[in-house]
């Protein structure tokens, strides 16, 4: 079944970077999807509070760094959501 | 941003759309465009975690040293070998800002990570044997070597897998498109 969560454009485009990763930083994946901090931040708060994504804050020298990674999941929510979108395509 | 969300924010439209037998060509092209967006940035995210060149010849030559000076009298050095080791990893992460995912099973990558271990062990043990008891004080180099090489070999092994699965990837975007 599609997932209303992960559907949304942006934050389907958050999961699927995710998800081959172990983490990535916060400025990589805003870089990728060429939007505001903001805008990010709001997406992944949303991920966050369903518990498909974690958010790892950390300093390197004096900047603080956000670290993001799928949880389990998020990762079963998303292969099953790319699974349906394939399914729906291919009976179509 | 190349698709929109047609389905508001309500997901009981969203329900309704997949039970629904008939569904319209925008409401299909809508899946597929989503469905190729997220294959781009998996790819994309694959590209950025690629592991550098640099980064499989250093981990190789610190590996292979750890070895060598674990096994001569030199092993008082190793400890300044396993700073560095941490090093490469930083300042690769910190190149990349990505770590790519080596494997969902946890269980498999917690054995691989002991067999290396252990087979390190076991290299380093033998090594020392050999200099040691035998006299042969040429077999830290050897054993380095052994070990940088095969630490090479994978780290490249893994760095085309990487590359594979990229080009696969754009090769189904482009297929797609």
């Amino acid at each position: 079944m599609l997932d209303p969560i992960i559907h949304a454009p942006n934050r389907l485009q958050i999961c699927a970077f995710l998800a081959p990763l172990e983490m990535a930083e916060f400025q990589l994946l805003r870089d990728h999807l060429n939007v505001s901090d903001s805008v990010l931040s709001k997406h992944l708060s949303k991920l966050e509070g369903e518990g498909y994504l974690k958010q790892h804050k950390h300093k390197v020298g004096t900047r603080q760094r956000t670290s993001l990674s799928l949880t389990s999941k998020g990762r079963k929510a998303f292969k099953s959501h790319i699974k349906t979108l394939e399914e729906i395509i291919s009976n179509r | 941003m190349n698709y929109h969300f047609p389905l508001r924010k309500d997901s009981v439209i969203l329900l309704s759309i997949m039970e629904r037998e008939i569904m319209t060509n925008e409401e299909i092209d809508h899946y597929k465009d989503a469905l190729s967006e997220a294959k781009k940035s998996e790819a994309a995210a694959l590209k950025a975690a690629l592991p550098k060149k640099w980064f499989g010849i250093a981990i190789a030559l610190i590996v292979g040293g750890l070895v060598a000076t674990n096994g001569s009298e030199y092993f008082q050095y190793s400890g300044y070998l396993i700073v560095g080791l941490g090093l490469v990893i930083a300042i690769h992460h910190q190149q990349t800002g990505a770590t790519p995912l080596l494997t969902t099973n946890k269980k498999m990558g917690i054995s691989a990570l002991l067999l290396i271990i252990l087979f390190f062990l076991l290299i380093t043990a033998v090594v020392r044997y050999t200099t040691a008891q035998l006299g042969m004080t040429w077999t830290p180099l050897l054993g380095g070597g052994l070990v940088g090489a095969i630490v090479y070999m994978l780290a490249k092994s893994e760095r085309e897998k990487y590359i594979t699965i990229i080009k696969e990837a754009e090769l189904e975007i482009n297929d797609d498109a």
